[in-house]
């Protein structure tokens, strides 16, 4: 059983598909329109148009266009065309291993051992065509037991699935001879003889037809009706993922580029979800018109293909940065994939969600604010009370240090603050009273000399207010008090 | 007549200036039974915003914060610090016992990103408890934190400067802290029921004074004194 995902208009839809308004837009290669849309053909543009002629219609370049959305023409990209249906190919891994490459403008699936999972062959045609449009491709999808008839019905656009023989053979004769792709030169025979339909074709002597050049187009009709073998190579998914995505007009609006890295992500989750695996970081490249292109690192926090938590991530990584100039094309890139073990239901609590949560907290304030905004602390074993602490990643600690048997307050200056002094006595606005200590602490003095050594004797002292705040002076300049901590 | 005039303050729809509103949610036990009575909910308000006001830094308002900080870590749960002003002690908040391993520190740069931070914990629903230091005083981003806070299962406890505190705001809860007495007054500025007579006396703990209580330190000559000292 075989599903052919056909995208119509490839050429046009890998620059439309990271965009969501539709403005004009036509294809051309070799100075001649290949496709238009919609917006476009109502300026009268349509494929096979010269491109001065396309141009010329659509008023670009004159002042009367002024009001009209004005008619972009690209160039076609081929290569591009072929990344897109790569693309569609890993994203397609999601629903059989049995993948195959049918260029330019087809993916075709081999589903047998999938139909029960997805609840039958025409359930999952209509899945694959909803879920598509996450990729923003527009497909057409259609089932055959043969992969050529998939093709070409899914060309034709009959959104059928055919499981028997005798609606297949009925199905193939239906067919107009356009989709069936042959040489032009065989078409324009067929033509010139009347032949308009398959079973036109099939209604010919099959020697005559043989003889005047349409052998292949003969052995086409055979392997779609069953009739002899069609072998197909499967698509081997590279160990690593990228996907590229033009933009229809280079863009500023990061508005507009998270719509296209939305559609990325999805392609992404889906290769991830194929392979049963997960990814803790990936790259977007932003691609400009002449600067070198910019790269975010996104990091998910915990191995993960969760769509939502990708994209979540990016628009806080957006949100972040300034973009240098309008963005021509993003691209995606994951490299480490790694298995992702499922998490099972427990039976009571969700604590393995909630660490989720925490962990994507985690991710999505440090792609805002920085790395270094977010962090989890862990006491120190050292006697210097401005080392007995330091930074640690959120989460479980390695160690706990000792802790100390003297009161400690429960803020810490940055840099203890020099007090004044009055006759002797520290002062804080008003004189403070001393009401513990000294509590001596002399460490550190094998570090480097002079840098983080502390020689010093330590009080709580009492403000105006009654508020505790902890001191300390230099045991080698005594008159000189600091202040170190608050006991807020 | 008089019967019905009897049976009037009974009536369900007619709230009595006396009571306390009950919230929707119970309240995270302050450890301070005092406090606890008080507060509607019976401890800091989970699903709305708290206002804390001190009198200067230092009275104790973080320490009121630590037996609830407390009883969440040791539930597993996670305490967001948002913009705390210095650097909270390691082996203070350890000792005290709250559970460093999940203790979240995040340090915006600007007022805006502070505000961004708080809502996002709130949102997340990890954390249960948010501590948060804003010296904002735009009533509708409070406004909006406040509506974040409702729909979360959190508490949200904002510590402002002393100077707001009589500012209008969206909190359910404003209290203003003092020492008095040798003990810490807290005011009850707003609560959802009736206003408080006076302030409440609470006793939270204090590093004690121990061995040596200051002499006149002036009297000893500065460098030769300190060896005195121990002599």
């Amino acid at each position: 059983m075989w599903l052919a995902i056909y995208l119509p208009n490839l050429p046009l839809q890998v620059f439309q598909r990271g965009t969501p308004e539709a403005q004009p837009l036509a294809v051309a290669e070799h100075r001649r329109i290949v496709a238009a849309n919609p917006a476009a053909q109502r300026l009268g543009v349509r494929a096979d148009l010269g491109l001065a002629s396309a141009l010329a219609l659509a008023g670009v370049g004159t002042t009367a266009s002024a009001s009209a959305p004005e008619l972009i023409v690209r160039t076609r990209d081929r290569r591009g065309e072929d990344i897109a249906l790569r693309e569609v190919a890993l994203w397609a891994g999601q629903y059989t291993p049995n993948v195959s490459l049918d260029s330019p403008a087809c993916v075709l699936l081999e589903v047998q051992a999938s139909l029960r999972l997805f609840g039958g062959a025409d359930a999952l045609a209509r899945r694959i065509d909803d879920d598509c449009r996450d990729l923003g491709f527009a497909a057409e999808v259609a089932g055959a037991p043969t992969p050529l008839a998939a093709r070409w019905l899914a060309r034709a656009a009959r959104r059928t699935v055919i499981t028997d023989e005798v609606a297949l053979k009925q199905a193939i004769d239906r067919l107009p001879l356009d989709v069936l792709d042959c040489a032009p030169e065989v078409m324009e025979m067929l033509l010139s003889i009347g032949a308009l339909s398959v079973e036109d074709c099939l209604r010919l002597p099959r020697a005559g037809l043989a003889r005047r050049g349409a052998a292949t187009l003969l052995d086409s009709l055979d392997r779609a009706a069953g009739r002899t073998p069609d072998p197909r190579p499967w698509f081997v998914p590279p160990p690593t993922y990228s996907a590229r995505l033009e933009l229809t007009v280079p863009q500023t609006r990061i508005e507009t580029l998270m719509f296209g890295v939305r559609r990325l992500c999805a392609g992404l989750a889906a290769y991830l979800a194929g392979r049963h695996a997960g990814v803790e970081r990936f790259a977007l490249r932003l691609e400009h018109e002449d600067l070198p292109p910019a790269e975010l690192v996104i990091t998910l926090g915990e191995s993960s293909r969760d769509e939502v938590r990708c994209t979540l991530l990016a628009r806080e990584h957006f949100a972040r940065i300034e973009l240098a100039a309008p963005v021509r094309a993003v691209a995606i890139a994951a490299k480490e994939i790694r298995p992702l073990a499922l998490a099972a239901e427990t039976l009571f609590g969700d604590m393995h969600k909630h660490t989720d949560q925490v962990s994507l907290l985690v991710e999505r304030l440090r792609a805002r604010l920085g790395r270094e905004a977010v962090q989890g602390l862990q006491p120190a074993a050292d006697h210097r009370p401005e080392h007995a602490w330091r930074h640690a990643e959120p989460g479980p600690a390695k160690r706990a240090g000792a802790l100390p048997a003297l009161p400690r307050p429960l803020w810490l200056l940055p840099q203890p603050r020099r007090l004044a002094t009055r006759e002797n006595f520290p002062c804080l606005e008003t004189p403070l009273r001393l009401v513990a200590g000294p509590e001596r602490i002399e460490s550190g003095w094998w570090d480097a000399p002079g840098a983080t050594e502390a020689r010093r004797d330590y009080f709580i002292a009492a403000g105006s207010a009654d508020e505790l705040l902890w001191v300390y002076r230099e045991l080698t300049a005594p008159d000189q008090w600091y202040l170190h901590g608050i006991f807020a | 007549m008089t019967a019905t005039l009897h049976t009037l303050p009974d009536h369900p729809a007619l709230w009595r200036g006396d009571g306390v509103a009950a919230p929707q949610l119970p309240g995270i036990p302050t450890g301070f039974s005092a406090l606890d009575v008080v507060l509607p909910g019976g401890g800091w308000p989970v699903g709305a915003l708290t206002e804390v006001f001190a009198a200067r830094e230092g009275v104790g308002e973080l320490t009121l914060l630590l037996p609830a900080l407390a009883r969440l870590a040791r539930e597993m749960r996670w305490i967001a610090f948002v913009a705390p002003p210095y650097l909270p002690y390691a082996p203070a908040l350890a000792a005290a016992g709250m559970v460093l391993a999940r203790l979240l520190v995040v340090r915006p740069a600007s007022d805006a990103e502070k505000l961004w931070a708080t809502r996002q914990v709130l949102a997340s629903n990890a954390c249960n408890m948010v501590l948060a230091w804003l010296d904002t005083t735009d009533a509708s981003a409070l406004r909006r934190l406040q509506l974040a806070t409702e729909q979360s299962s959190a508490a949200a406890v904002l510590f402002r400067p002393a100077r707001l505190a009589h500012q209008a705001s969206p909190a359910a809860l404003k209290l203003y802290l003092e020492r008095g007495d040798g003990r810490l007054a807290v005011h009850v500025l707003k609560r959802r029921g009736a206003r408080l007579a006076g302030p409440l006396l609470i006793d939270v703990p204090r590093p004690l004074p121990t061995d040596v209580v200051a002499r006149d330190l002036s009297a000893q000559p500065a460098a030769a004194g300190i060896s005195a000292w121990y002599a």
